[in-house]
């Protein structure tokens, strides 16, 4: 009896296993899911149990890769750090026909640290690829990980990118009644369902049948999220024994102004400097000005970020002592400076990086910040400091903190804020060339760049002027040429930054002759219209995400008198930008060419893509034009 | 540079040749501290200055066993001048994890900053530092200085504990920031013997001592002394110049000053262990590993199926055919690597290899044929290049495949199904290589002179109005490029298409391109041909209409805009770039003038161009051709003027616009 049952057993596990090894042939995947996917998630399970101060997860998937492009789902990159530990990771390969062909050894599995930069942290990877070159075939993975807080419950991602179908993923959570989850999904039709059983909640979701999607490219909307995700937040979490809050941002404010609260002492030298440095100043802005320059003369970013030293700040005295932080410990210690000198400042918690969509949502509190900058509140004008940046202004944020939402960290919580846009993008550029009998040229060019715009510039100049020369030699699109002097002015102390360079030069082989008639082409500058990425009809809203206005003027001065053919003007205006030109002679011998772009943030309906890329060719061409001129009789 | 600035330069060299002690005197520091630019070159944001390595090579008794080891004593003091240098004050070293034999000790920091009239000095103590396993038997040390900021000195200096291999850390005299001083000393037992190769551009005077050699003034100094039972060998370089990289150099790591060391002999009782001083040796030892030996001299019975039906033509086709069927059937997992890591029945199986497991593969596939096939040992650049004086096998990080034909080798990477026959990747001619054979190797240099390549560009413009035309390129790319281009869309499926907007984006303004055919993109023994149609627009004046005679845009810009050049010229192989521009002339029009020829030319005629406009009228044709020949690949800096010069000329040319108007 006991054999047969042994037997029976064994003949179920065939089946069993069986089925699955028949599940996994690459045949079975539906028509449609193969279509323009890379691979395709066969079948995912997610269970995550959550307690009021872990997280475990266990994430079981089957994916198969359809293409050499595709090989990336072949393997695994896991992160651990104190607030997440995988304790197993387990996998196996599979042919096109569903047969094992390898299964996963531990020893395989590579773990690694990141090192090299200003930074210490305490975050480790562990990484694993099958390596398979027949395709297709399918790989199958098990990890299991434990989060050690329930601050950042992880979030459930059914479909792991664009070019990745899904046949079935589904999530079971499990958490005790008491405990205040919320959940939001995005991008989905999950329909999670809570259930509740014996004092436990389970909350069950599914996604099926995703197809691949449209790549995003550099027109694309930024997004909270741009793929199918399901959001989880504990109201109530843990942070290495630090109680906390999220049941509004009020509190989440609480929590973090708690955890970093004390830590802004400065010692007796310092508060000494602080005095010496703001109390002859004639204003608060004059103070806040002299101590930010004090800061970036004298402290840089190093980030030291170990154990709960994510989210709580190095104290004020080690920043003083060492002269170095991260963004917390620096917009720290620059809180303490302007403290000592009277003046309350807030750390403000932030998303920094491309596109305001990161931006947090008002009625759905949840960590997705990484980035800390300061605020002084004014009734009138608020000040915002970047406490990062070793050469930016005061009062001013750059394009990857400004306009959006974040949150302000007081003694009464967490207040929500929103950043000031970056309003003044200018770009006005202005060429004068005298053109001699051989057509050599000689003259000057101007820049003036304001705002982002100075952001982009300073970045591209050198600090020495060798490195100016070099990149002037470059910058230009005159044929051939040679910077004969050089000389940039750049404000940038306090409020809306600019620069303006002027540079001397020296050229030959732009501007051509046949016969009686001159050629040249007003593209001399850079141009600065984002350039279509190429796509047949586009399906998705494309994003325009700065406001900028450029506006040349080039003046050719002439030896004899010229006629040119009809004076030329052009004038294009879209809904996302306007741009018109004009060239003319003034008197016989000076040639004015003027062309003005100004392009407006915004988010565009798909249809009107094409209206861009027209716009773009057209813009392009006429800058791009020749001009021809034909000489006069003397 | 300024005599004061001169002054001051020598007045810190003397003192710190005076100062035999590392720890810095503090006159001398407060000079520094003070000093707000680099004395050898004002620009600089940051300098070294003084920098001492000693290598010591010691006989450790361990129990009854002895062993050498090195211990590599490095101590450096660094001004920073500008914020943009203070990546300088991170500091990373990286070391093998719980390895007794090699480790890090006497570990020691400070920042020096000017505090009024004083100086004030911020010591690391222990909690500074901060040790991360990185994975792979690697352990990182890092720490970062503190209070360092604009005008900043740091000083540190630490023991490195190495086990004693026969080469010896290399010393970088040169990086991206000046030196004022650097030195390498040897402490060795005076059994060993050295090979050294030097990248050192300047002359070395010889002393009799390090004191004197440290004594002099001169650029580069050295000195071999024997002291009781030990030999030291100084050099110290002086008033290192700034490397930075410049367009249009192949390797720009060849022209980085560093002196190579090199253990070649350990005398022992009387008789001499040569070890691996000879190329000839080298071969043999890599012979007799597994992984070579046992790969090109085993049976491979398993090959013998795949290998018969590829092989039944004669001999130069059956290489093609095996060479064809393991660059099409074998894919590359990993590239850049020199030793095969799986033996051939595991890349048969799995149908995938790092090159070199591949090009072993074939190696073996061609010996099954009877084909006198053996790997070739290489440098890709990016990497030092190996030089034939230095018989070095870690010079080398890549391998591929070499067929003797009579007296010359034909070259094969099987590692890529778009790698040309007979030709290897362009980034593989870095300089010399080695043919590993049984019975005495050869070594050979794979440089850029030996690559040619041929493009050609036919435009044709016809229904020619007064206003515009209908416009055909056909572009037939040459085979080195095809190789690059097809492995580069490959790789990465976007760079297609962004090779062909790139392309309509510089044309003029005037040509719209409706349509572009790639043909031949999987061929990998052909050229690619590129095909674009669209319509033209003249600009028109008076009843004229203008043309450009050159109406891809690549050659429109001089690519040598620096006023001035401290790097020889490199250009990555031989090239010729034919251009036809033909237009159908209806009745009715006619041109008006035509470009006059052009003929330029480099006084060594190894760049040279040629135009001419060319009108037929009983054919109704206008012809423009040009032909841009490439043939020498290398220029030193003293040529620079006169190539930017023909450039610019070329430019000028290539500018030029031809007029037509109505009968």
């Amino acid at each position: 009896m006991r054999l047969l049952l042994v037997l029976i057993i064994v003949f179920l596990s065939a089946n069993i296993a069986g089925a699955e090894q028949k599940s996994l042939a690459a045949a079975a995947i539906p028509a449609a899911l193969v279509k323009g996917a890379n691979a395709v998630v066969r079948s995912a399970t997610t269970t995550m149990d959550i307690s009021a101060k872990e997280v475990y997860v266990v994430t079981k998937y089957a994916v198969t890769i359809l293409n050499e492009k595709g090989k990336e789902y072949a393997g695994i990159i896991e992160h651990c750090s104190p607030l997440r530990k995988v304790e197993h990771i387990s996998g196996a390969l599979y042919d096109k026909d569903g047969n094992l062909v390898q299964e996963l050894k531990k020893k395989e599995v590579k773990d690694f640290a990141p090192y090299g930069s200003a930074s210490v942290d305490d975050v480790r990877y562990k990484m694993f690829a099958f390596k398979c070159s027949t395709y297709p075939y399918t790989c199958e993975f098990e990890i299991e990980s434990r989060y050690p807080s329930t601050m950042d419950i992880p979030a459930w991602h059914p479909q792991p990118a664009y070019d990745c179908a899904v046949e079935h993923a589904g999530i079971e959570v499990r958490y005790a009644q008491g405990l205040p989850l919320r959940f939001r999904e995005y991008n989905g039709s999950f329909s999670p369902a809570v259930k509740t059983t014996t004092g436990m909640n389970v909350l069950t979701a599914a996604a099926g049948n995703l197809v691949a999607g449209v790549e995003s490219d550099k027109f694309s909307v930024v997004a909270e999220y741009d793929l199918p995700v399901l959001v989880f937040v504990s109201d109530n979490f843990e942070l290495f024994g630090n109680a906390g809050s999220m049941a509004s941002w009020k509190d989440f404010g609480s929590f973090l102004y708690g955890l970093n609260a004390g830590r802004d002492s400065l010692p007796a030298d310092k508060k000494a400097i602080v005095h010496n440095i703001a109390d002859t100043c004639k204003n608060e802005a004059a103070k806040i000005a002299a101590l930010y320059r004090h800061l970036q003369k004298n402290t840089r970013y190093v980030s030291i970020q170990l154990g709960v030293g994510g989210w709580q700040t190095l104290d004020a005295g080690f920043v003083a002592a060492k002269g170095y932080g991260d963004c917390k410990a620096l917009s720290n210690y620059m809180k303490a400076m302007l403290g000592e000198a009277g003046i309350t400042a807030y750390p403000v918690v932030i998303h920094s990086g491309a596109g305001e969509g990161r931006a947090l949502q008002a009625d759905f509190p949840h960590n997705s910040f990484n980035h800390v900058i300061l605020c002084i509140p004014a009734k009138s004008d608020t000040i915002w400091l970047e406490c990062t940046a070793p050469d930016g202004p005061a009062a001013w944020l750059s394009w990857s903190t400004a306009d959006r939402d974040a949150l302000m960290i007081t003694p009464l919580g967490g207040f929500v804020v929103h950043t000031p846009p970056n309003k003044d993008n200018r770009l006005a550029r202005k060429a004068e060339f005298s053109v001699s009998d051989d057509l050599a040229i000689t003259g000057t060019v101007d820049q003036h760049f304001s705002d982002v715009l100075w952001n982009a510039e300073a970045a591209n100049l050198g600090t020495v002027a060798s490195a100016n020369e070099s990149y002037f030699n470059q910058a230009l699109r005159l044929s051939s040429y040679k910077v004969t002097g050089h000389n940039v002015i750049s404000q940038h102390v306090f409020g809306t930054p600019y620069l303006d360079e002027h540079i001397s030069v020296t050229g030959e082989g732009s501007i051509s002759r046949t016969g009686a008639h001159l050629f040249l082409s007003p593209d001399l500058f850079r141009f600065f219209l984002a350039e279509p990425v190429s796509a047949e009809k586009r399906t998705t809203p494309f994003a325009i995400p700065l406001s900028y206005t450029v506006r040349d003027t080039i003046v050719y001065h002439f030896t004899g008198n010229y006629s040119v053919s009809g004076n030329k003007v052009s004038n294009y205006e879209h809904e996302f930008a306007s741009f018109s030109s004009a060239s003319a002679l003034t008197g016989r011998n000076t040639l004015v060419v003027t062309t003005s772009l100004s392009v407006k943030k915004g988010i565009y309906a798909p249809e009107k893509y094409a209206g861009y890329i027209a716009f773009y060719r057209k813009v392009k061409s006429d800058i791009g034009a020749k001009i021809v001129l034909t000489k006069l009789p003397d | 540079m300024s005599r004061s600035l001169s002054c001051i330069t020598l007045a810190i060299l003397l003192l710190f040749a005076a100062n035999h002690a590392h720890a810095l005197e503090k006159a001398t520091l407060k000079m520094l501290l003070a000093l707000p630019v680099c004395p050898i070159d004002r620009e600089a944001a940051a300098y070294t200055v003084s920098e001492n390595i000693t290598l010591n090579i010691t006989l450790e008794r361990r129990g009854t066993s002895t062993r050498y080891i090195l211990t590599e004593d490095v101590h450096r003091i660094i001004k920073i001048v500008r914020t943009s240098a203070l990546k300088e004050a991170n500091i990373h070293l990286v070391y093998p994890k719980n390895d007794a034999d090699d480790y890090i000790y006497k570990l020691a920091a400070s920042t020096y900053n000017l505090a009024g009239d004083d100086i004030s000095e911020q010591k690391l103590n222990k909690t500074d530092f901060y040790k991360k396993d990185i994975g792979s038997g690697f352990t990182d040390l890092y720490f970062t200085f503190p209070g360092a900021k604009e005008g900043s000195v740091i000083e540190y200096s630490f023991s490195h504990v190495h086990s004693l291999q026969t080469i010896l850390p290399r010393w970088d005299i040169q990086n991206e920031y000046p030196k004022l001083q650097t030195t390498c000393t040897i402490n060795s037992p005076k059994n060993f013997l050295f090979t050294s190769v030097s990248h050192v551009a300047v002359a070395q005077k010889e002393y009799t001592s390090m004191e004197s050699a440290k004594d002099g003034t001169d650029s580069l100094a050295h000195s071999s002394e024997q002291l009781f039972d030990e030999m030291r060998y100084f050099w110290i370089r002086r008033n290192v110049p700034a490397l930075n990289d410049e367009p249009y150099v192949n390797n720009y790591l060849n022209y980085k000053e560093n002196l190579a060391l090199h253990i070649t002999t350990v005398i022992q009782g009387g008789t001499m262990k040569n070890l691996n001083n000879t190329w000839e040796k080298i071969n043999d030892d890599i012979l007799k590993e597994d992984a070579f030996r046992k790969i090109l001299t085993a049976n491979n019975g398993f090959l013998d199926d795949v290998v018969d039906s590829l092989v039944h033509l004669k001999n130069d086709l059956a290489t093609y055919n095996i060479y064809n069927y393991v660059r099409t059937n074998i894919t590359c997992d990993e590239d850049a690597s020199l030793r095969p890591r799986r033996i051939l029945s595991e890349v048969w199986k799995n149908k995938r290899g790092t090159n070199a497991d591949i090009n072993m593969f074939l190696c073996a596939m061609l010996v099954h044929a009877g084909i006198d096939a053996c790997p070739i040992l290489l440098s890709t650049s990016g990497h030092m290049s190996p030089t034939a004086a230095f018989p070095l096998i870690e010079r080398f990080n890549y391998l591929a495949c070499a067929v003797k034909n009579e007296e010359r080798f034909t070259l094969l990477d099987a590692s890529n199904k778009y790698n040309n026959y007979g030709v290897l990747p362009l980034r593989c001619y870095n300089g010399f290589a080695w043919v590993v054979r049984q019975g005495g190797g050869a070594g050979i240099m794979l440089d850029c002179d030996a690559l040619d390549d041929r493009h050609v560009i036919g435009i044709k413009l016809t229904n020619v109005t007064d206003s515009g035309a209908a416009i055909e390129m056909t572009q037939k790319i040459g085979f080195l490029r095809s190789a690059y281009l097809r492995r580069s869309w490959h790789a990465d499926a976007k760079k297609k298409q962004e090779f062909i907007d790139g392309q309509i984006r510089d044309m003029p303004g005037s040509i719209s391109i409706s349509d572009t055919k790639v043909l031949e993109e999987e061929n990998a023994d052909t050229n690619l041909v590129i095909v674009s149609i669209g319509n033209i627009t003249f600009a028109r004046d008076s009843g004229l209409s203008f043309i450009a005679t050159y109406l891809l845009k690549n050659s429109s810009k001089n690519p040598f805009t620096a006023a001035v050049r401290k790097m020889p010229v490199e250009f990555p192989y031989k090239l010729q770039e034919r251009y036809v521009l033909t237009i159908d002339i209806p009745d009715g029009l006619e041109p008006v003038n035509l470009p006059p020829p052009a003929m330029l030319a480099l006084e060594d005629g190894g760049l040279a161009y040629e135009k001419s406009a060319t009108y037929f009228p009983a054919m109704h044709l206008l012809t423009i051709n040009s032909i841009y020949r490439r043939t020498t690949t290398s220029y030193p800096p003293e040529a620079y003027d006169a190539i930017r010069n023909f450039y610019q000329q070329v430019t000028a040319k290539e500018n030029e616009i031809i007029t037509i108007k109505r009968k």
